[in-house]
């Protein structure tokens, strides 16, 4: 039997305006109409200078199930994060929570750095709905998963960021929610204390907690996550399996975070299309296929002896490798109206994600700069399965390897 | 170890209506955060205190310093005849303006404490879930924590003046809670439009003096007190002027207005927690950071 959604989603907008002077104003008028008793059809309506900043929004999420929201900056995920935490009211549809919910929007909020740790440790876990009783049964519990047993009698304000990091999500980490939602706090501590969260997490997860999690780490969400929703441009575009919906996120932010780049040099010749694709034509490319580019040159007059250099640029990770024509010797000259350059790179060794093929042209001389595209044409490589559980490969180049076993060559007696 | 919580599972809707078209769950909730709150209140209220005072020399001294440095100025004016306050009263009118600051103080904090708790756990409010009556419950535990300690430096001195006895003065700490309440229930029917606009905090700190003069703390009122409708539209005067009476020359005149105020104090305190209740969404919403 499916069990029921722990959160239930339904059609659920969120207003915005980004004008003060108007945003308080119209809080003057919201604040009336509540006061009146309104029955919240008119929160629907936009007035004028807003937006939708979630726009009719529906989705579930079952006990288990441990969802990436995923999406660009001002694409909507923390406004609707915070309307799940029950911290803003929906202003079209209905949000339904079955259970405790727990909601880590910014870690050691509450803290108070004159108290020491002790005190601020009972502080937070009542702010986060703990009792007394409970925080005193957790309490050897949460400071041992801080690791901060020598300093928890010291004043917070003494602790390093990380540190109060580490005390925040101890606390938080001891709540028994059915539901917990997180907003970019997973940064947290060192890279092995990172890994401890997660762990933590996949704990909880496994005991039928449901998870929403808004991170823009998508190579750490890979960890926990089974389940993608994606945001852009104030609307649900995607929700389904994770490592797909990372892909299009990926894609989404090479759309919308990339500043277009097009810079050009002495104007003989421009870079027209670039249509990137497997040997079958389709631009959605397994690791280990063959990809071919196609590169458009338009020029008026002729170019002799031209350069080309393509360059691989994934959003997270920057440029990963690039070649021209003259490694191998490719030699060729540019006529009017223009030609197409094909370049095909067997056995891709990129692995799931979204990626850019870019483009620089030059002339003969190696001053001689003609134009650049960057970034050129966005593809996806969306399979097969990475895993980051040392139980496959991960990351985003495939590096070709074989293993063996030899005799130790030194002694490790102690 | 992280076992989930096995107690019944909660339903909680959000929908975009007004949580005033369910007055009834609306009061249950309210009752419920408070309860769920209390715990919650105590220990920031005991944070706030220890936060508070743990940087300061002076401690608890900073409390009393107040009322009473306003009270110096005053006898000062007096005693010097720069002003004719003390004419009628007398030897006590250091106590007589003493008492009055201490209620006078009572009755700004409280009337100032939910819009200064809004706006000092901002950003909690907009980043964790938790009883929101809960930072209302921490403002009022701090206003009466500071008129408790007053009232202990009150007393001594109240003696030391000379008390006139009257069975009156057993009512002296209800009158003193009404005044609280109905500073309290006033300062959340005040807070939403004090967080979407400052202009109403700059004008509580422009009008608090002059407020002040015409509550009459500082000179005795008329004769003829009852008879202008003025004093009657000032919410801070009868129940101080009557404790005050009470415990300094032990009757007063100001009985009725004090008993029409301690009755105004309930309802209006009601309204004050179903204002703050309404308004918290919608102001988290605009001016959260």
């Amino acid at each position: 039997m499916i069990p029921d959604p722990v959160a239930q989603v339904e059609n659920v907008s969120k207003k915005y305006c980004r004008n003060l002077k108007r945003s308080l104003r119209y809080g003057v008028f919201d604040l009336f109409n509540e006061l009146m008793g309104s029955n919240g059809e008119q929160r629907g309506k936009l007035r004028g200078g807003e937006f939708f900043a979630v726009d009719h929004v529906s989705f579930d999420v079952r006990p288990g199930e441990c969802v990436a929201l995923l999406g660009p900056n001002g694409a909507g995920k923390s406004t609707l994060l915070k309307m799940l935490a029950g911290l803003f009211k929906p202003d079209t549809g209905k949000i339904t929570i079955r259970g405790r919910l727990g909601a880590l929007i910014e870690l050691g909020t509450g803290f108070n750095p004159i108290l020491t740790g002790r005190e601020n440790v009972f502080v937070n876990g009542t702010l986060l709905g703990l009792k007394k009783r409970e925080i005193e049964q957790r309490f050897a519990e949460i400071v041992e998963f801080s690791e901060l047993a020598d300093v928890i009698d010291e004043p917070v304000r003494t602790y390093s960021t990380g540190m109060r990091l580490r005390l925040g999500f101890s606390v938080a980490a001891h709540l028994r929610p059915q539901l917990l939602l997180i907003d970019e706090v997973l940064a947290v501590g060192d890279v092995r204390f990172r890994m401890k969260c997660f762990k933590h997490i996949l704990n909880l997860i496994e005991e039928g907690l449901a998870l929403i999690i808004v991170s823009h780490a998508v190579s750490q969400l890979n960890r926990v996550c089974n389940r993608a929703i994606v945001m852009f441009d104030h609307h649900l575009v995607y929700d389904g399996d994770f490592p797909q919906g990372a892909a299009l996120y990926e894609k989404l932010l090479l759309e919308t975070n990339v500043q277009k780049q097009r810079v050009t040099g002495t104007g003989e010749a421009e870079i027209g299309d670039i249509r990137v694709a497997n040997l079958v034509g389709d631009d959605k490319i397994n690791t280990g296929e063959t990809l071919r580019a196609e590169i458009d040159f338009a020029c008026t007059s002729s170019v002799e002896d031209a350069r080309v250099r393509v360059f691989i640029e994934s959003p997270v990770g920057g440029v990963l490798g690039g070649f021209s024509t003259r490694l191998h010797d490719f030699r060729f000259s540019l006529e009017p109206p223009g030609q197409t350059l094909v370049v095909e790179m067997p056995e891709l060794p990129l692995l799931m994600g979204a990626y850019t093929l870019n483009v620089a042209l030059y002339g003969k001389a190696l001053d001689h700069f003609i134009d650049r595209r960057q970034p050129g044409a966005a593809f996806q490589v969306v399979g097969p399965q990475t895993n980051s559980f040392a139980m496959g490969e991960d990351g985003m180049v495939r590096f070709a390897h074989k293993w063996g076993l030899q005799p130790l060559m030194k002694s490790y007696d102690s | 170890m992280h076992d989930l919580d096995s107690r019944p599972i909660k339903v909680i809707q959000f929908t975009p209506q007004s949580a005033l078209r369910s007055p009834v769950q609306l009061f249950g909730d309210i009752l419920q955060n408070v309860r769920d709150g209390w715990a919650l209140a105590w220990r920031m209220f005991l944070r706030n205190l220890k936060g508070q005072y743990r940087q300061t020399f002076l401690g608890l001294f900073w409390v009393f310093l107040p009322p009473l440095a306003n009270t110096a100025l005053w006898v000062l004016l007096a005693s010097r005849g720069v002003t004719n306050f003390a004419e009628t009263i007398g030897a006590k009118y250091t106590i007589y303006v003493l008492t009055g600051m201490v209620l006078w103080q009572a009755f700004i904090d409280g009337l100032l404490a939910p819009l200064n708790s809004i706006q000092s756990n901002r950003s909690m409010l907009s980043k964790l879930r938790f009883p929101r009556e809960s930072i209302l419950m921490v403002g009022a535990l701090e206003v009466l924590f500071d008129l408790a300690v007053r009232t202990l430096v009150l007393i001594p001195l109240l003696l030391w003046f000379g008390m006139t006895y009257s069975n009156w003065l057993f009512v002296v700490p209800v009158a003193a809670l009404a005044l609280v309440c109905l500073s309290i229930g006033l300062g959340c029917l005040m807070m939403p439009w004090g967080m979407l606009y400052q202009d109403i905090g700059k004008l509580l700190t422009v009008a608090t003096p002059l407020w002040m003069i015409l509550t009459q703390i500082v000179y005795p009122p008329p004769q003829d007190w009852a008879s202008n409708p003025l004093n009657w539209a000032n919410p801070a005067s009868p129940l101080l002027l009557w404790a005050r009476d009470i415990l300094v020359v032990g009757q007063s005149d100001h009985l009725w207005a004090a008993i029409v105020y301690a009755t105004l104090a309930v309802p209006i305190f009601i309204a004050g927690l179903v204002v703050y209740r309404v308004a918290i969404p919608v102001l988290v919403e605009r001016v959260s950071n």
